[in-house]
């Protein structure tokens, strides 16, 4: 009783309860049934339990192996018959590994966006980023994006709440990188690096 | 035999056996006290973020900061850190003059650029990575019904909120499928003054909407399809 009053923070319940046994003339059977508390009553005590739960926002790029990814080469080879167009390239992929844990609002909810930075895709050339989540949690919904010289930027994925993705390889939305062209709008001049940043921010 | 090393031979079989230099690793800095926070007028003008590093090595941290509302002259942060080897460190951050007016900044958070090489052939593409936290400091409204613009739209169960006023609200949302039945958890809800509005997606049976705020203030909505 006396260890219920105590963990429940109500001494002042327990005090009502001695009294009440008091009142009935049961002094030796009170005494006997607290004996055991009084003996362990130097030991009980209070103990408060803080919680502290980190507000987590991480994020990296790896690639197939689990390495960290910043650069993807594309490179057009030319046709092997003349006459021939300048055959389409095997998309690129990278996986995008985060782990997120969401507060209240406003910071409830995430999202990943991308954006040309640096360079510049030629007129005619078109990069399309195509996610697919995986991971435990929620991962949020995930939207490809199509980068051109005139559209530079967007929202790859929203609704992201708490979540993660892992971290081995193969691990994380995976990120597959079209380039899609037509010869007649290539310039070799042209070829360069195109810098693509990712950002993580609350929605 | 004696074997004699010296020459290109010797300086490359010394180069092979030198450690890499260390190359900073893009995204190995990370938030751990959230993306956003508010302050509101009547508190402290003072807050933190704090980032962890989680390479073996010191790492340099660039801060950048845009305006979202007001001035980016009232607010102060370093715009570089170095984090010790697999350590947080707190980032102070003050918001100077305050006043009773709504602010508001983006701090972008990213390692220095890498050095990359020019590609010859076709393209190459580099990638970057950062974190934008954003902080706001002002009044919370008291009262809400002045401030807010709601719009439902009903095939879609969404509800679209935005603030017209010049005050911050903050409130938590309870949709309901009939009066004191909830049809969903509790959505919390925070309006910045003067932004696009926010969609708040529902519940398919959602009939009712409850709003309350930090004072109590309740504001509810009946979701019809004549709801506007």
């Amino acid at each position: 009783m006396f260890a219920y009053a105590l963990a429940k923070g109500n001494l002042f319940h327990f005090n009502i309860q001695l009294m009440h046994i008091f009142k009935q003339g049961n002094t030796p059977l009170f005494i006997a049934a607290c004996f055991p508390f009084f003996l362990n009553a130097q030991n009980t005590g209070n103990q408060d339990l803080d919680f502290v739960i980190d507000e987590t926002a991480m994020l990296r790029l790896v690639d197939a192996n689990g390495s960290p990814a910043s650069m993807l080469n594309f490179h057009l080879l030319g046709p092997v018959v003349p006459g021939q167009g300048v055959p389409s390239i095997q998309a690129q992929s990278s996986y995008l590994q985060y782990t997120s844990v969401k507060g209240a609002s406003p910071d409830d909810t995430r999202q990943i966006d991308v954006e040309i930075v640096g360079g510049a895709l030629p007129s005619g050339v078109q990069l399309t980023v195509s996610p697919s989540l995986n991971g435990t949690g929620t991962m949020g919904t995930g939207s490809p994006i199509t980068l051109t010289s005139g559209n530079l930027h967007g929202t790859l994925i929203t609704g992201i709440k708490s979540a993660y993705t892992g971290d081995g390889p193969g691990d994380g939305a995976l990120l597959t990188y079209a380039l899609n062209f037509a010869t007649q709008n290539l310039d070799a001049a042209t070829s360069g690096i195109v810098t693509l940043r990712y950002t993580l921010s609350n929605s | 035999m004696a074997i004699r090393i010296g020459g290109r031979f010797g300086a490359l079989l010394l180069f092979a056996f030198l450690p890499l230099p260390f190359t900073p690793i893009h995204g190995q800095v990370s938030v751990q006290n959230g993306l956003a926070q508010f302050l509101t007028c009547d508190g402290p003008t003072q807050g933190e973020i704090i980032l962890q590093n989680q390479l073996e090595t010191p790492l340099t941290v660039l801060l950048e900061i845009d305006t979202l509302l007001g001035s980016k002259t009232l607010f102060r942060i370093p715009s570089e850190i170095t984090l010790p080897p697999i350590g947080r460190i707190s980032v102070p951050y003050t918001w100077i003059r305050p006043d009773s007016m709504p602010h508001g900044v983006c701090v972008f958070i990213s390692c220095p650029p890498k050095q990359i090489s020019t590609t010859a052939e076709g393209w190459a593409i580099h990638t970057q990575l950062r974190f934008a936290v954003k902080l706001y400091r002002g009044c919370l409204s008291e009262q809400p019904e002045d401030i807010i613009r709601v719009n439902a739209q009903f095939g879609s169960h969404t509800l679209s909120w935005q603030n017209v006023g010049d005050r911050f609200w903050k409130a938590s949302v309870l949709p309901m499928a009939h009066v004191g039945e909830p049809s969903g958890p509790d959505i919390s809800l925070f309006l910045v003054p003067h932004m696009p509005s926010v969609a708040m997606q529902l519940p398919q049976n959602t009939q009712f909407v409850l709003a309350t705020d930090e004072w109590g203030r309740q504001l509810g909505f009946r979701f019809t399809e004549y709801a506007h």
